[in-house]
């Protein structure tokens, strides 16, 4: 088609001529002149939006909700919420982290043998939508091959194997990838997590990130919230200071500008459990929907998981496009990253005593604990902690909330709560209403509950008639606060008595134990040390002698995650946080005198503390042997054979005069020389067991270190039949001539696998 | 202290593996052939491999009963590509060995064993397909 | 310029050099390069190094808004205590994480204990492990 000059002039005088006719109209001008207005309030409108944000942030600064510097990026949260704040900056990445994982020989190799569809590389250009598929396309493949795809096995061969394991890993990381795929392509996002989880801290860093980089961010606590949600940011934000009429039209302009300006408008609601209002929580959905039709508008809601699942969940999934649902607690804490937090809050709680051992390894299992207990132990100076003695902490906190909450009782509510467990034989939870609290204790109560790390408001589900709020019930944080809690109440009602009686709390007990409950464990503990501080000695030796072999079914000690001993006995007493009295010790030698494993639990567990400068080393493992030579001193010769036998090196993989050896090697690689304490073990292994023998260096580098000290030995074991081995060691050529015993060795260890029955189990 | 290790240790296991080679075994040959020179850092591992290698080939092959070495056993253990090469080499004058090694043994034998992978070099043909973990 | 590298938990920090490069890989243990060793030093050269982030440019890049300084980036948002950030600080410093490499070969002969080749090639590397961090 040809186009002629003529043609040109034509067109161009028409379009004049229309504009002209247009803008001689009035109602062009208004529109131009709205516009223009608009667009001058735009400016203003992040200014405005930003300075309330910054205002709520310092207000919860203020209210202690929010500390800047105990702010630590503990796991890929803070890096998801990242994703969601810049998409298109950080699709790059993305594609940079899918390419790199795909640019190696094994990917290659899989790909040649197994599959072709599998997608080695993404072009730098691909959008979301690309990456996403890529990544499911992937991970299905990986999935195949991971469910040991037997009909593979003839055209891959054993490759499979090979298949099957690196499937782990590229599913691991492209599940990763896929988490980041799919918060960036979101518009909502609702973080849960439990309570002191860091939710609103890390809202508060968002804010502040997305505030730093240009873009709108409107931050709010929703127990704010009186009203419906569109209405109150209407009126809060887009409408009330700007005199601006249709808040719709005025998003949509902000729409268009942010469009241009490639930024983003935030809405961050923290806390929306903490908004009981019923208008609230129903118009969310509503609001949702409104600002889902803006792609520019990106919102944030932070929730306790335990009320998400059961209150707000069907609210969201009910919304045109579902949020993202982003739970903080899946995430697992590298050793760094809590070595951080615990610096971190000692600085900040001004606590300059230190940490270590036992007390360190059990705060790190629990963050919220390492919070509670800097709150108890704050501005603490010459304080050295090795164990923790949680039941005290507990109680030190509930004092600290009882001020707080003042003029509620927390402590006595507390009580109430257990006693209606009690009760009700029900450890699980306690209905709200059944704590018979007045309308301004309930208000106090509910304030309380938003603000302790102890016990928390949890909501049923529940089908039928009832409402909501007959559904409200407290449960306790922490299950070994509610055993405390149950324990205490047990044994105040027993000590109130007079004369004294404790039959009510062992029949109390008995059931507990024969109905297999929970706080079973945590009772029987708890009680121990109770009696232990109040030195009723008999007490104790009755709870380790009826309940020191009970099995129970639920894990060993929920709160362990190590468990060292499989005697529930051994358990209860290594809660004691001060020396271990006489009676201790003999319970842990009958127990390894009667079984062999707890024998070996005992020599690693001792071992293990003394190679962490931990409480219970070596001393422990020298005081059990003593008063193992004193009971039996026949049966400690076998327990120490055992130790050395061939059953043992099959069944752990390695012999023990290995493993000993490697043991005493770094021991002394660090410190220089062996303590004194771990030179006597070695003496008492030499004297006792002739494979020992070979520790002999470490034994005659012992001797010239502490000259006395099988003289010292001697004096401790007077009166056992091990002095007459120990006495040997006197003489020098016994310790210069190793190959001899090593001759008897061997004849005794044959007599002795010969003998030994019980042995180890070989699994 | 102890290291655990935390991969995907499951338990020992041997896999077989067929040599196909210009010259009898002996470890020169085989560090040669396997790329490392004498004065290489790693000279020892590589002479442990090439030593357990070599004991390998000297106790036959493992889940398989095979009395001598020919086509059809080659065939049976390591499959038909195996199988030709193997025809084509002795053809040639080159010797075959095959024999097991297990993933206890030392850390770059236990490598071997549990990898997968086929070497076709000039003099040396390794069949190390087989990789039961 | 920092010449030791640290090999933190699972995380490695690392500066590129031409004396660690995958073409002195070879030359240093004096191996052939299509060989059947070669190929197993160049897996494991690629696990510990291919892939690596530039911590500097990856700061300028995406979170230079965030953190005060490139020190305060990597000491925040890598977890690591600040005597360390002193020790490996510098702008061509590099960054591998080695969790969920997909080369279980490798994966599994860098994990045994003892072995001669990892010890030998953490010293082509010049690493230090730091035990101490250790992963969970």
């Amino acid at each position: 088609m040809q186009i002629s000059i003529c043609d040109i002039v034509n067109l161009m005088k028409n379009i004049w001529f229309t504009l002209s006719d247009v803008l001689s109209s009035w109602e062009t001008v208004t529109v131009i002149a709205i516009i223009i207005l608009n667009l001058f309030f735009a400016l203003f409108f992040r200014k405005h939006v930003n300075k309330k944000s910054i205002q709520q942030i310092d207000f919860l600064i203020k209210n202690g909700k929010y500390i800047p510097s105990l702010y630590v990026e503990l796991n890929s949260a803070a890096e998801q919420l990242r994703y969601f704040a810049y998409p298109h900056k950080w699709r790059k990445k993305l594609i940079r982290d899918f390419n790199g994982l795909f640019k190696n020989i094994a990917s290659k190799r899989i790909r040649e043998t197994i599959d072709e569809n599998l997608i080695l590389r993404l072009s730098k250009k691909s959008n979301y939508f690309r990456i996403h598929e890529a990544i499911e396309n992937n991970l299905k493949i990986f999935e195949h091959y991971r469910n040991f795809p037997y009909d593979e096995g003839n055209r891959i061969g054993q490759f499979h194997f090979i298949i099957e394991f690196s499937s782990f890993y590229y599913q691991n990381r492209l599940n990763e990838l896929m988490e980041y795929c799919k918060v960036a392509s979101q518009n909502s996002v609702i973080l849960t997590g439990s309570a002191g989880n860091g939710k609103t801290n890390l809202l508060c860093e968002f804010s502040k990130m997305v505030m730093n980089t240009g873009n709108i961010c409107a931050f709010v606590e929703a127990r704010k919230i009186k009203s419906e949600c569109t209405n109150y940011f209407e009126k809060q934000y887009f409408t009330k200071n700007l005199r601006i009429t249709q808040t719709v039209s005025w998003l949509w302009l902000q729409n268009i500008l942010l469009y241009f300006r490639r930024k983003y408008l935030f809405i961050l609601i923290d806390a929306i459990n903490e908004n009981d209002n019923e208008t609230f929580i129903t118009s969310i959905r509503e609001f949702s929907n409104q600002y889902a039709k803006y792609k520019k508008v990106k919102i944030l809601y932070s929730c306790r998981s335990e009320f998400f699942e059961a209150r707000y969940k069907k609210y969201f999934d009910s919304t045109l496009i579902p949020p993202y649902i982003l739970n903080s607690e899946s995430f697992s804490y590298n050793l760094r990253a809590k070595e951080s937090v615990l610096n971190t809050y000692k600085k900040y709680f001004r606590f300059s005593g230190t940490i270590q051992g036992l007390a360190k390894e059990r705060l790190f299992e629990s963050l919220l604990l390492m919070r509670i207990f800097f709150e108890v132990y704050k501005n603490d100076g010459n304080l050295s902690i090795t164990q923790l003695n949680n039941w005290a902490i507990y109680k030190k906190y509930i004092e600290i909330i009882n001020k707080q909450t003042e003029p509620l009782r927390f402590e006595e509510i507390i009580s109430r709560v257990a006693a209606l467990m009690i009760a009700a034989d029900d450890y699980e939870s306690v209905r709200l209403n059944k704590l018979n609290l007045s309308s301004t204790d309930r208000a106090l109560f509910e304030n309380a509950l938003d603000n302790n790390f102890l016990i928390t408001k949890k909501i049923m589900l529940r089908e039928g008639t009832l409402t909501e709020e007959s559904d409200e019930r407290i449960y306790f944080v922490f299950d070994e606060l509610r055993d405390y809690c149950i324990s205490r109440q047990q044994l105040i009602t027993c000590e109130n008595q007079t004369p004294l009686n404790y039959a009510l709390f062992y029949q109390y007990v008995d059931q507990l134990v024969e109905k297999q409950q929970s706080p079973a464990e945590g009772v029987l503990k708890f009680s121990y040390c109770h009696f232990r501080a109040q030195q009723k000695h008999v007490e104790c030796k009755r709870l380790l002698q009826d309940y020191g072999q009970t099995y129970f079914h639920t894990p060993m000690m929920r709160y362990d995650k190590e468990q060292p001993f499989s005697s529930f006995g051994a358990m209860i007493i290594l809660t004691a946080i001060d020396e271990l009295l006489d009676f201790e010790f003999e319970y842990f030698a009958t127990i390894s005198l009667a079984s062999i494993h707890e024998w070996q639990d005992l020599m690693s567990y001792g071992l293990r503390n003394e190679y962490r400068h931990n409480q219970h080393g070596i001393d422990l493992l020298l005081q059990v042997i003593l008063h193992m030579a004193r009971l039996d001193p026949n049966m400690l010769k076998e327990r120490m054979l055992g130790l050395f036998s061939h059953r043992f090196a099959i069944h752990n993989q390695r012999s023990f005069t290995d493993q000993y050896e490697n043991y005493l090697e770094s021991i002394n690689e660090e410190d220089g020389r062996l303590p004194i304490g771990l030179c006597k073990l070695t003496i008492i292994f030499y004297s006792l067991v002739p494979t020992a023998s070979l520790l002999y260096s470490y034994i005659r580098e012992g001797i010239l270190h502490y000259p006395n000290i099988v003289n010292d030995l001697i004096l401790e074991y007077a009166g056992t039949e091990i002095v007459a081995e120990l006495e040997l060691l006197k003489k020098p050529r016994q310790i210069q001539e190793p190959i001899n015993s090593i001759k008897q060795l061997f004849k005794k260890l044959e007599q002795f696998n010969e003998t030994d029955d019980e042995g180890i189990i070989d699994e | 202290m102890m290291k655990i290790r935390d991969g995907f240790v499951t338990n020992s296991s041997s896999t077989n593996f067929l040599i196909i080679s210009k010259e009898e075994l002996t470890i020169d040959y085989l560090m040669k052939k396997l790329g490392v020179s004498p004065n290489s850092p790693i000279v020892s591992e590589m002479e442990s491999l090439c030593r357990e290698i070599i004991d390998g080939s000297q106790s036959g092959v493992r889940w398989f009963n095979v009395a001598e070495i020919n086509y059809d056993t080659v065939l049976e253990v390591f499959g038909q590509n195996s199988a030709n090469r193997y025809k084509e080499l002795t053809s040639i004058g080159y010797h075959a060995f095959m024999g097991h090694t297990g993933s206890d043994d030392s850390p770059l034998t236990s490598f071997f064993t549990t990898d997968c992978f086929i070497l076709d070099e000039r003099g040396l043909y390794i069949d190390g397909k087989n990789c039961v973990w | 310029m920092n010449n030791i590298n640290y090999l933190v938990g699972k995380e490695l920090f690392f500066s590129k050099t031409l004396k660690t490069s995958r073409f002195c890989l070879f030359l240093y243990f004096k191996v052939k390069r299509r060989s059947y060793i070669g190929q197993i030093l160049y897996r494991l050269w690629e696990y510990f190094v291919k892939n690596n982030i530039l911590l500097y440019s990856e700061y300028k890049k995406y979170y230079i808004r965030e953190y005060k300084n490139y020190a305060e980036y990597l000491e925040r948002h890598y977890t690591l205590p600040s005597d360390l950030v002193k020790k490996i600080l510098n702008n061509k410093l590099r960054y591998k994480c080695l969790k969920d490499w997909p080369d279980v070969g490798i994966q599994n002969l860098v994990q045994t204990p003892d072995a001669e080749i990892i010890r030998k090639f953490l010293e082509f590397l010049k690493i230090v492990s730091l035990e101490n961090y250790d992963e969970d």
